[in-house]
């Protein structure tokens, strides 16, 4: 066993003793009460005691980082989003590579339809590479392409009628090639929409970059819609505001701004904004 | 020849052939997949995880995993979780609690 295995089952037996008086039996089940309502059967338990082991590792690292005078750039404990893993490993786009798009002006309705979206998905991009270690590129010498197969971006911006199902959907980077688009439904123009449109790209391009939706994870409302989360990844602790959070369950937000958390989890994935850096060839 | 499994969902539905099975006979999940398909470029896609895409596995596995958390029988998603047999429920559940952690 290792010494990391013996320390964390140390701690969660001090944990079960501190919460000697907050057990509940439920069914002849015994649970523990914990933050004042969260109710954790004990193999929950024990994975709470590893993510607060977990925490203060990381918080005594950061304490010697900062007396060697290290930079913390990102910091993993309070770090928000849920990523995508592929054999045990965090899936994102290779260092450096290009996130390249067009707009496709054909597929919109109106030329002011083709505007708006251009510029909403221009802020929702630097709201991303503001944010962490990625870089999209408009080629807007593909926007009047008569194919909705680019093969020279890494993915279209197009407009296709769901019937209200989706505003918008998107990709996740270990998606095939063909599923590279970003679709917007009609419903996304709707005065009616009731959600920041910049907001709804910044959701969107959240997937492109490897997120999943924040309130598939523990701690977010029932009522939060349902997904399988094989091979997926907390970059930590439940954030309600996220920008990959849905409206749902009295959380979430109507604006899908890019949180101080969703920021630390992003650059725990991508390092920070490439505009920090004086890249030398 | 069909391609090679892609996505996790799509690798289990190929390990499992009870699930192939019960993807193509369920018409609970027939009904499931005219309420998320969508085409696109005139080839057929499913409203997966709220706002991607994804293939006709991505679409069952998905609909499993809500209905294994569903409370109302009646509910298409619970319906289709029902149809599983004891060995599929229990593939299913393994699924479910193989999540990555650190």
């Amino acid at each position: 066993m290792s010494d990391t295995v013996i320390k964390e089952q140390e701690l969660f037996e001090r944990l079960k003793d501190e919460l000697r008086n907050k057990v509940v039996e439920i069914d002849g089940e015994t649970y523990y009460v914990v933050e004042g309502d969260l109710v954790l059967d004990e193999d929950q338990l024990l994975q709470y005691a590893r993510q607060r082991y977990t925490l203060r590792l990381e918080r005594n690292l950061r304490r010697t980082r900062s007396e060697l005078g290290m930079t913390d750039l990102a910091s993993p404990a309070t770090a928000a989003l849920t990523g995508i893993t592929e054999n045990g490993k965090i899936v994102r786009w290779k260092d450096g590579i290009p996130l390249t798009y067009c707009v496709l002006r054909n597929t919109f309705n109106t030329q002011e339809e083709y505007d708006f979206v251009r510029a909403s998905m221009k802020s929702a991009t630097m709201a991303w590479e503001a944010t962490c270690g990625i870089s999209f590129t408009h080629l807007t010498e593909h926007d009047n392409s008569s194919t909705t197969n680019v093969s020279a971006v890494l993915f279209t911006v197009r407009k296709l009628d769901s019937g209200g199902r989706f505003i918008a959907a998107a990709f996740f980077p270990n998606d095939p090639p063909v599923r590279r688009r970003v679709l917007i439904d009609p419903s996304f123009f709707a005065p009616s929409l009731g959600f920041d449109r910049v907001g709804v790209l910044r959701h969107e391009l959240g997937h492109v970059l490897g997120f999943r939706h924040e309130h598939i994870r523990s701690g977010a409302p029932p009522a939060c819609p349902k997904e399988d989360t094989f091979d997926t990844i907390d970059l930590t602790q439940y954030d309600p505001n996220s920008v990959m959070h849905y409206f749902c369950g009295s959380v979430g937000t109507r604006e899908l701004a890019i949180t101080a958390l969703d920021l630390r989890g992003a650059q725990r994935v991508y390092g920070a904004p490439r505009a920090e850096f004086a890249f030398v060839e | 020849m069909p391609d090679a499994p892609r996505s996790s969902a799509e690798r289990l539905v190929s390990q499992h052939p009870e699930l192939r099975e019960l993807m193509s006979r369920s018409s609970n999940f027939r009904h499931i997949k005219d309420e998320a398909v969508l085409s696109v470029d005139n080839t057929p896609e499913y409203i997966v995880r709220g706002d991607t895409l994804g293939s006709e596995e991505d679409l069952f596995v998905e609909a499993l995993v809500r209905g294994a958390v569903a409370p109302d029988p009646d509910d298409p998603y619970r319906a289709l979780f029902l149809e599983l047999s004891e060995t599929s429920r229990s593939v299913l559940q393994e699924r479910l609690e193989r999540r990555s952690h650190e």
